[in-house]
């Protein structure tokens, strides 16, 4: 979700500012369309974007021997949808880019499909899927998070890859792309996957009509 | 089991995988995967000459400083919710709080 300033060539960029733009878009009506109707979700909304800000900020070693950052979209992704979590990571990243020369403006749309959209879009068809097998939200969510984090950076892998194909082609960098991603992320992965179940228990101990009126009808 | 044990249990798991990754690879330097990505990158096209560059690129101390401010700020939004009483233990304000 970090590809580097410069690493794509001028259609890629523009290919992916393209697909990410609508769901921007979208995500800035959501926020003003809440902040209109339910403005009691301002608080939550700020802690999902925190939870973004913060994790994506931080990088942890992976028994890999290489170190990543985590995505911190699970919390925004599972409440507000991958359209606010689009917006809220296209801040994100524009910090990074600009003031931690992470990331990159002209890749921007890129890394927010990856981070914003994509792993997030995963991540509730995931999570729908679960509740459908169990009503324990703890595993629920934990398989939400952990996809969150992975799909970001397989897609990672593949937008590389579509743009510095080796001699295997697109798939063959795409295999090697993940065994340095995927790899690396999967104990980020988990520890994503644990961070939010504990979250999302809290959540719902101490604030259980905030959750009931995102989740539904909570067992 | 109390849910304050069942969060410290969480955390200290975290905690051990982060150990475990630190003791599996005694001699890294824990490159970023980014990096690395790059690297072969470069290694697969010698002529990449690396395109456009960041505006503006921080030291190293500062870099990691600046990611450390972005995870208080973070911090401190996450620690304010924690903290405040919830809607739900106050009778709601009809003007939305």
């Amino acid at each position: 979700m970090h590809i580097a300033e410069g690493f794509l060539p001028p259609f890629w960029c523009l290919f992916w500012y393209a697909v990410s733009t609508p769901f921007i878009l979208w995500g800035a009506y959501n926020i003003r369309k809440l902040s209109v109707q339910h403005p009691e979700q301002k608080l939550i909304l700020a802690v999902s974007g925190a939870f973004m800000f913060a994790l994506s900020a931080i990088k942890l070693p992976s028994a890999a021997g290489s170190s990543s950052h985590p995505t911190g979209t699970a919390l925004s992704a599972i409440l507000f949808g991958p359209a606010t979590t689009s917006l809220i990571s296209t801040i994100v990243l524009l910090f990074q880019a600009l003031l931690l020369a992470h990331g990159g403006l002209t890749t921007l749309g890129a890394n927010v499909f990856s981070m914003g959209i994509a792993g997030p879009v995963a991540g509730i068809l995931i999570f729908k899927v679960a509740r459908k097998l169990t009503r324990r939200l703890g595993p629920v969510v934990f398989i939400t998070a952990l996809t969150t984090d992975l799909v970001t950076y397989v897609i990672t892998g593949l937008q590389l890859a579509l743009v510095y194909p080796s001699a295997g082609g697109v798939f063959g960098s795409f295999l090697i792309f993940l065994t340095v991603f995927a790899v690396a992320q999967i104990p980020l992965a988990v520890i994503e996957g644990i961070l939010f179940t504990i979250f999302f228990d809290y959540l719902k101990k101490t604030r259980p009509k905030l959750l009931s009126q995102f989740l539904g009808v909570q067992n | 089991m109390k849910d304050s044990a069942k969060y410290a249990l969480g955390f200290i798991t975290i905690g051990l995988i982060i150990v475990v990754a630190v003791a599996m690879n005694p001699n890294s330097g824990f490159p970023g995967s980014d990096k690395l990505i790059e690297d072969i990158i470069k290694l697969m096209d010698p002529s990449f000459d690396g395109g456009s560059e960041p505006i503006w690129t921080p030291s190293q101390s500062l870099e990691a400083g600046m990611f450390a401010i972005a995870a208080l700020i973070g911090g401190i939004i996450i620690g304010y919710f924690i903290g405040r009483r919830g809607s739900d233990q106050r009778p709601s304000n009809p003007q939305g709080d």
